[in-house]
């Protein structure tokens, strides 16, 4: 595999991430245009945690979840009153929030002679556990790919379990919901919890590849972008972002002679395709349809 | 004046309303009575436009209503009252009156309207500069109903004006509803209190499944207790002595 | 200390007069659609990228008070134009539907338009004609500078004109009427799409004033003025009270003043960072604004489907 499609292998497998938090939660009904905060507070706490503490680089990726899902449930906790656009601007403003604040730390010790850390809007630089350990391109794709399609499996068992179906239930239905009360609210903070560790874990993944982040990568076009994928590719199903996320990394890297135009192109395109398909290419209709057709053979054999 | 022909409504897979005819004369206070369920608001919404039939025609004053869109049908004289008393809350009372007469075309005309329609109705003369919120449910009827006669309406389409009103809120509903008539408006009147619609109606049709089951005089209805019973559920009182006063 | 105060209380409001026509255009919009704009900003940003263009091709051609004028009538004509544009792609086909795709699409608008921007005038920092050249007036320690004077009286008579466009006339009792009730609307007859497609263009105007004066005062344009100009008015909005417009003025005059008093006290970065805190708060504690209710109705709430 030649290094361009590793490199683009890679960016999708990492951009699936921070898209599949974003669409646990429109299926429990929810818009959030934060999600790239967790992301970013991932790639932070797992950098660190190898850069400046010299953890083992699981252990950091671990880490990095498990920040995104502090924040994640945090937020999913502050906001589990608000409905609807309140929701969804509450989680912008923490975004940025949180990308401002990352603008203004600094966070730096001395190892091996010289300063690493965050260092607030200059980024945070030397973040190269993952090729000290001898990981290389190659390899840490499939690491990538690895921890996402055991994320997807996950998903994909959640929603169908109880749980699942209790979350997409009451996604559509606001007053279900308040029927459902207590038990409702904490599933769907554990379900912003868990989006944030996805999230986070991406981002752990982005740091160590890239090993350079800044807070500037962390901003509201990727939060926007993250959505974007889910309501692209579908929403019936965990597959539906991933699509998503290869329709536009596909376009953006067949159509790379017109860059300038590129943008437009796309950006026409999605609002074309969203008047014909609002829920996304695999969207819960087409997924039943899906499923039927797949279940008819096993049926006859 | 109203005239439906085969006019058949779908909610998504289920027909509400399966080819149905009727006709509406001019002046004349028609009520449609029948159980929940019967498709009468589906109908009235099909002929005011909100939600479109698959199959037939409405003809309005002499011209097919059935493809336009509700705010083009409510320009041509044909008023909604639709159950829920859709108002525009956070606005004045004065505010819901002159949207009343959006069709008219210019505020200065709004405002001439309203003066001719006030006097009707002093309870909302008292409180023009409220918000409609303030109002209770009697009162938001009053102010829905005068918000319908702001268009100058050539037919009125009143949905199920006395859900939620006490008796005497409804009584009173139903003697303004009346005096519409006097006045010379074409009223389709939609009740499921069937008592209290066969007192004020000149003709009333019944509607069951979708479909027109029977209909004739109030006087006629009640001469067959079994057909009321069947469709309208309940044992219906003898008509008052004012209706025999009105023949 | 006092005149130090005083100034931060006149740059405060100053921008936040800005930010106020942002926010009200942004209201306006919500109010007919009950959603949001994503693209608000870019188009404002469109019409400040034409005005900008007009400078780099006629620039030297123009007396400077012609081209200031010019400027500023491309600028709100070209906002509103981009603003029409994205109505009718990402909001009136999706009108009675799905109300997230309509946001992702007015965000792939947003793409689209600074893409183009960026093609138009492909440096960072592009030149904006200012109209005034005066020297600040001193006033004791105060300064106030003429843009500020500018964006006072431009702010006052546009509100003026504005209230008087919503409680005197039939299109504003129309866009009021279905603002607050879509039922009633559509029961007194009123074409809901048509009444949109015009708030759209009067948000879009205002916007461009808006955004007019901001560019005014800073004589540049950059690609981040769309994100910036919605975030702005964004929060205008919501400090405000979702859907209030009295709100949105206040809003905008309050995150004026925040901000002004931010950044004497703490530096320019902080600045933005209350901004977004303020933001976060008044939506945790008192999600119908601050000048709103407490607790957001929620049946309400919950029945605005998206």
């Amino acid at each position: 595999m030649s290094d361009f499609a590793i490199g683009l292998a890679s960016n999708i497998g990492m951009l699936a991430f921070v898209a599949l938090s974003a669409y646990l939660l429109l299926i429990s009904g929810s818009i959030s245009f934060g999600q790239q905060a967790y992301f970013g507070l991932g790639a932070y706490a797992a950098g660190i945690a190898t850069a400046l503490w010299d953890w083992p680089l699981m252990v950091a990726l671990g880490f990095g979840a498990l920040i995104g899902g502090l924040g994640g449930g945090l937020v999913g906790l502050l906001t589990r009153k608000l409905h609807g656009l309140y929701f969804a601007i509450a989680t912008l403003a923490f975004a940025e929030m949180t990308r401002i604040a990352l603008d203004l730390w600094h966070y730096q010790r001395m190892v091996d002679g010289e300063f690493v850390g965050p260092d607030g809007p200059n980024g945070f630089n030397g973040i190269r556990r993952a090729f000290e350990d001898g990981w290389d391109p190659a390899t840490f794709m499939l690491l990538i790919w690895a921890l996402l399609a055991v994320t997807l499996l996950a998903l994909i068992l959640f929603e169908r379990s109880r749980a699942g179906v209790t979350l997409r239930a009451t996604g559509e239905d606001p007053v279900l919901t308040r029927l459902l009360g207590a038990d409702v609210a904490r599933l769907r903070v554990t379900t912003a919890a868990v989006a944030g560790a996805i999230a986070g874990l991406g981002g752990g993944l982005y740091a160590h590849l890239n090993t350079y982040i800044e807070p500037r990568l962390f901003d509201i076009m990727l939060g926007v972008h993250a959505l974007a994928y889910g309501l692209i590719g579908g929403l019936g199903t965990a597959l539906g972002p991933l699509i998503g996320v290869l329709i536009d990394i596909g376009i953006l890297e067949s159509t790379s002679l017109f860059q300038g135009w590129r943008m437009i192109a796309f950006g026409g395109l999605v609002a074309v395709l969203l008047i014909w398909r609002p829920r996304g290419l695999l969207d819960e209709p087409t997924v039943r349809r899906l499923r039927a057709l797949l279940a008819r053979p096993a049926r006859h054999a | 004046m109203l005239e439906l022909r085969d006019v058949t409504v779908r909610h998504g897979p289920a027909t509400v309303v399966h080819h149905l005819s009727l006709s509406i004369a001019t002046g004349e206070l028609a009520a449609l009575v029948g159980p929940n369920g019967a498709g009468k608001s589906s109908l009235a919404r099909a002929i005011a436009g909100t939600h479109r039939p698959v199959e037939g025609t409405i003809r309005f004053a002499g011209a097919d209503i059935t493809r336009l869109d509700a705010a083009t049908i409510a320009a041509r004289g044909l008023t909604h009252l639709p159950e829920g008393r859709p108002l525009a809350l956070t606005l004045s009372v004065r505010d819901n009156l002159l949207s009343g007469a959006h069709v008219l075309g210019s505020l200065r005309r709004a405002r001439q309207r309203l003066d001719d329609v006030l006097p009707s109705f002093p309870v909302l003369m008292d409180r023009l500069d409220q918000s409609a919120a303030t109002l209770s449910g009697g009162e938001r009827q009053w102010l829905v109903v005068a918000r319908a006669l702001m268009a100058r309406p050539k037919l009125l389409l009143i949905d199920e004006p006395t859900l939620g009103l006490g008796p005497r809120a409804a009584h009173e509903t139903l003697t303004v509803i009346a005096g519409l008539r006097a006045d010379g408006t074409t009223i389709l009147l939609i009740e499921q209190n069937a008592a209290l619609a066969l007192d004020v109606a000149d003709r009333v049709l019944v509607m069951g499944n979708g479909r027109i089951v029977t209909e004739g005089t109030p006087r006629s209805l009640l001469d067959d207790p079994g057909l009321a019973r069947t469709y309208l559920g309940v044992a219906l009182r003898p008509p008052h002595a004012s209706q025999e006063d009105r023949r | 200390m006092i005149a130090d105060a005083l100034q931060t209380l006149l740059n405060g409001l100053a921008a936040g007069a800005a930010y106020a026509l942002l926010g009200v255009g942004f209201t306006l919009m919500f109010g007919v659609m009950r959603r949001l704009n994503l693209s608000y900003g870019a188009t404002l940003m469109f019409g400040g990228y034409l005005g900008a263009l007009l400078m780099a091709k006629a620039g030297d051609a123009l007396p400077d008070g012609l081209l200031a004028v010019l400027a500023a009538i491309v600028t709100v004509a070209g906002a509103a134009l981009a603003g029409l544009y994205v109505e009718r792609l990402c909001f009136a086909p999706l009108r009675d539907r799905s109300g997230v795709a309509a946001m992702v699409s007015s965000f792939a608008v947003w793409m689209q338009i600074e893409a183009l921007a960026s093609l138009l005038l492909p440096r960072h920092t592009n030149p904006y004609p200012a109209p005034l050249d005066l020297a600040p007036l001193h006033l004791g320690a105060l300064t106030l500078r003429a843009e500020h004077l500018l964006t006072f009286a431009v702010a006052a008579l546009l509100a003026v004109l504005l209230h008087r466009l919503l409680s005197a006339s039939r299109f504003g009792l129309a866009l009021r009427t279905l603002s607050d009730s879509t039922a009633a609307a559509q029961t007194v007859g009123i074409d809901a799409r048509r009444i949109t497609l015009l708030a759209f263009l009067l948000a879009s105007a205002l916007g461009g004033v808006g955004a007019w004066l901001v560019l005014v005062a800073d004589q540049q344009v950059t690609p981040m003025f769309g994100m910036w100009s919605t975030a702005k008015g964004l929060i205008a909005m919501m400090l405000g009270g979702l859907g209030s417009i009295p709100g949105a003025v206040i809003g905008g005059l309050l995150l004026g003043l925040v901000e002004a008093t931010g950044q004497a006290l703490f530096g320019p970065q902080v600045r933005e960072l209350i901004a977004y805190g303020l933001l976060f708060v008044v939506l945790v504690a008192r999600p119908g604004g601050i000048f709103g209710r407490a607790t957001v109705d929620l049946d309400a709430a919950a029945r605005e489907r998206l």
